[in-house]
C-alpha cells in the first residue's frame, strides 16, 4: 500500500535519507522508529507530497508520489508533529473546512465532521475556537481532519509527542481503531513503547536508512539472550551499579530515564543472579529487585545504534 | 467540476476562513476603517489649511479634492499589509503544510488571500468615499470616471497585495513582512505625491521650518541636531535633494530612503534599498516626506540621505518624536 524504494534526500551537507527502503502491507501499522534527526519527518513530508526526493520513487495506494501527487492527496490523511489546526476556527469549522478542501461535498462533510466530533469526543469543545484546545484535545481534532475523507492510508508523525499519558493513551486507541478498520497507517515515533504496542510491523531508522525490520518480537530476538535487570532503591549508586552490571554481562548496560532500574544482556544464567547480588552488596548498592527477563526495544535500539532512542523524553503539554 | 470551478471553490473556501478570521479579531479591520478615517480628517483639516492647490485641485482648487485620490490610492496599498504577516504565520504553524497535502487546487491558498484583500480594500474605499463626502469632497469624473478610478484603485491594491504574498512567502518569520510593507510604501508616497501638491510648497515648508539664515539645517554640510526641530530638517531634507544650490549637502540629486526601524538602517545600506537609491528621484516631490511619514508611523521615521554612484554614505537620520 505503501512503498519507497532508494529515497536520498539532502539538506545542504545533511543526508537526512540515505537509501531509504519501506513497504507497508494494506491495513497494517507500521511503526517508523528512530532519534531525533534520523530522517523520519523526511520520510513522512515525501509521502505526503510535500518534499521531493533527490533520488529514489515512492509509491502511495500503488499511485507514484511523484508523478502524480494530487491523485496521491485524494487518498492520503496526514497529521504532523504540530497540529496542522486553524486557531481562530472552531473544532467543527476546522474539520468542514478541511473536509470541503477534500472535496466532500457540504453536506457530507457538515455531517462527517459531527460524527468524528462525537467519536473523538469533542462535542463538548466543537463550537470553541481552537486556540482553547488542551494539546490532547488539537491532536485528536488535527487527526480528525486527516480522517475526514476516510482515505485508506493515513501518515502520523510523532502523533504522541508532548502529550501526557493520558492523551497518548486515547490517541493508541483511535490509531489501533483505524487499522481495525482497515487503513493502512505509516506512523513514526520515537516511543519505543508506542512502537511495540501499537505496530504490527516496526522499522528501525538511523541516519536516513533503516537498520532494522521486523515485527517487536523479532527485532526483540534479534538483540538475542536475555537481560538482567535491577531495581535499586538509591539513584545516587546508579553509576556503581552500571559498573557492576557491564562486568557481568556483554555490552553496554540501559538505565532507564529514572535511572532506578537498570539491565545488561548475559550469556547463560549460570551464577549470574548470586554473583550479581554479592557484587552489587560489595559495591554497596542496594537492591528492591532483581531478575532476568526478554529485552525491551529500548534495549534493542540501543544495541541497534549504539546509543538510547532519546536522551530524555519530557512530557509537557504542547503549547503551539 | 472543471479544474477552474474547483479553483474557484477553494478559494472561495479560503476566503470564508479569511473572513472568520476577520471576524473573531476585529482589529484586524482597523487598518481599513479607523486609519483612512483619521487620514482624510489629518489632511484636510491638520495640513490642508497649509496648503495651496494652486490650479491642480480641479476648478474650485479644493484641496480635499486633490488629497482623497492620494489617500485612496494610499489606503488601498496599505489593504494587503497583513498579508505577508498571515501567510508567513500559516507557513511557520504547517497550515500551509496542511493544505499542501489536501487535493485542493494549490495557488487557491493565495488567492483566498488577496481576495481578502480585495475585499478589504473596497471596504475602505467605501468608508473613506463616505467620509469625504462628508468633509467636502466632491468627484468630478462622474458615474463612469468614479467607478473607473475606483476600479483602478482596487486593481491596483490587488496588484501590491501579491507582492505581499510574495514578501510572506520569502520571509522566515511573521513579524518581517510588515516591515517591508512600510519600506516599500513610504518610498511610494513619497514620489507620487500622493498627499501634497506639486507647486508652491513654500507655505509648509517655510511654516514648519520657520527658516532663518542661521538656522543649522541650512549651513552647507552641517549635521543638523535631530532635537532641533526636526521637522525643519526633514524638510530641509527637501530642499537639499531639489538640489537647493543655497543650503544642500550634495547639488546632484540624491534619493530618500525612510525605514521604519533603526535597525533597518543596516538593510537600508545594503543591497535591499538599491532599488531606491540608484534611482534619482523627481526633486520637486520629496517634500511630501514630512506629512506622509508623520503620518504613517505615530513613532517616526528615520530619513537617510544617499549619494548615488558615491562609495561614501552619508547618513543623517531624524527623527520625529
Amino acid at each position: 500500500m505503501i512503498e519507497a524504494v532508494g529515497l536520498h534526500k539532502s539538506f545542504g551537507e545533511t543526508h537526512a535519507l540515505a537509501g531509504l527502503d519501506l513497504d507497508v502491507k494494506e491495513g497494517t501499522i507500521l511503526c517508523v522508529l528512530g532519534p531525533n534527526g534520523a530522517g523520519k519527518t523526511t520520510a513522512v513530508r515525501i509521502f505526503t507530497t510535500l518534499t521531493h526526493p533527490d533520488k529514489g520513487s515512492a509509491t502511495v495506494a500503488g499511485i507514484d508520489v511523484l508523478r502524480h501527487p494530487a491523485e496521491v492527496r485524494a487518498k492520503i490523511g496526514v497529521a504532523g508533529q504540530y497540529a496542522a489546526l486553524d486557531e481562530l476556527l472552531t473544532g467543527r469549522e476546522n474539520l468542514q473546512m478541511v473536509g470541503r478542501l477534500y472535496r466532500v461535498d457540504a453536506r457530507t462533510a457538515k455531517k462527517r465532521a459531527d460524527d468524528l466530533l462525537v467519536h473523538f469526543e469533542l462535542t463538548d469543545a466543537a463550537d470553541r475556537t481552537v486556540k482553547t484546545y488542551s494539546g490532547g484535545m488539537r491532536r485528536r481534532l488535527d487527526l480528525g481532519a486527516a480522517l475526514m475523507a476516510q482515505p485508506p492510508v493515513i501518515f502520523l508523525d510523532e502523533p504522541t509527542t508532548g502529550l501526557d499519558p493520558k492523551g497518548r493513551l486515547s490517541m493508541w486507541d483511535l490509531i489501533a481503531e483505524l487499522a481495525r478498520g482497515g487503513t493502512t497507517v505509516l506512523m513514526t515515533t520515537q516511543y519505543l513503547e508506542e512502537a511495540d504496542r501499537l505496530a504490527d510491523d516496526i522499522a528501525v531508522i538511523d541516519h536516513g536508512r533503516v537498520i532494522a525490520r521486523g515485527t517487536a518480537d523479532e527485532l526483540k530476538r534479534q538483540v538475542g539472550g536475555e537481560r538482567l535487570e535491577i531495581t535499586i532503591s538509591d539513584t545516587l549508586r546508579v553509576a556503581e551499579a552500571r559498573r557492576v552490571l557491564e562486568a557481568l554481562g556483554e555490552g553496554p548496560a540501559f538505565v532507564d530515564a529514572e535511572g532506578r532500574r537498570l539491565s545488561v544482556a548475559v550469556a547463560s544464567h549460570d551464577g549470574v543472579l548470586t554473583r550479581a547480588i554479592r557484587e552489587l552488596d560489595t559495591a554497596d548498592v542496594h537492591v528492591d529487585d532483581i531478575g532476568f527477563r526478554r529485552p525491551t526495544l529500548d534495549e534493542v535500539f540501543l544495541s541497534l545504534t549504539g546509543r538510547p532512542a532519546e536522551e530524555t523524553a519530557p512530557i509537557e503539554e504542547i503549547t503551539a | 467540476m472543471s479544474g477552474f470551478t474547483w479553483w474557484l471553490r477553494d478559494s472561495w473556501e479560503m476566503v470564508k476562513r479569511n473572513l472568520i478570521h476577520i471576524k473573531r479579531t476585529p482589529e484586524l479591520l482597523l487598518d481599513v476603517t479607523i486609519s483612512p478615517i483619521m487620514f482624510v480628517l489629518l489632511f484636510s483639516f491638520v495640513f490642508g489649511g497649509a496648503i495651496n492647490v494652486g490650479s491642480e485641485g480641479g476648478e474650485d482648487a479644493s484641496y480635499i479634492n486633490f488629497l482623497m485620490a492620494g489617500i485612496f490610492v494610499q489606503t488601498v496599498a496599505f489593504a494587503g499589509i497583513y498579508t505577508g504577516v498571515l501567510l508567513a504565520n500559516d507557513l511557520q504553524k504547517g497550515m500551509i503544510d496542511r493544505f499542501r497535502s489536501l487535493p485542493m487546487s494549490q495557488s487557491s491558498v493565495l488567492t483566498g488571500r488577496t481576495l481578502t484583500d480585495l475585499m478589504r480594500a473596497a471596504l475602505a474605499v467605501a468608508i473613506m468615499w463616505i467620509v469625504g463626502m462628508l468633509v467636502g469632497f466632491r468627484p468630478e469624473g462622474g458615474i463612469v470616471g468614479n467607478l473607473a478610478a475606483v476600479g483602478l484603485m482596487l486593481l491596483f491594491g490587488f496588484a501590491l497585495s501579491w507582492v505581499g504574498v510574495a514578501a510572506g512567502a520569502l520571509v522566515r518569520t511573521p513579524e518581517a513582512p510588515a516591515g517591508h510593507h512600510i519600506r516599500r510604501r513610504i518610498p511610494a508616497d513619497v514620489r507620487q505625491q500622493r498627499v501634497r501638491p506639486d507647486g508652491d510648497h513654500a507655505g509648509l515648508d517655510e511654516g514648519l521650518c520657520r527658516t532663518s539664515a542661521d538656522d543649522p539645517c541650512r549651513q552647507r554640510g552641517a549635521r543638523p541636531d535631530p532635537r532641533h526641530r526636526p521637522v525643519c530638517g526633514r524638510a530641509t531634507v527637501g530642499r537639499l535633494v531639489r538640489g537647493n544650490p543655497d543650503g544642500g549637502l550634495s547639488r546632484r540629486p540624491v534619493a530618500l530612503q525612510p525605514t521604519d526601524h533603526p535597525v533597518g538602517q543596516a538593510g537600508v545600506a545594503g543591497s535591499s534599498t538599491s532599488r531606491f537609491s540608484r534611482r534619482p528621484m523627481r526633486s520637486t516631490s520629496i517634500t511630501t516626506v514630512c506629512p506622509t511619514s508623520m503620518a504613517a508611523t505615530p513613532c517616526g521615521v528615520p530619513v537617510m540621505i544617499r549619494s548615488p554612484g558615491s562609495s561614501r554614505v552619508k547618513r543623517l537620520m531624524y527623527s520625529i518624536r
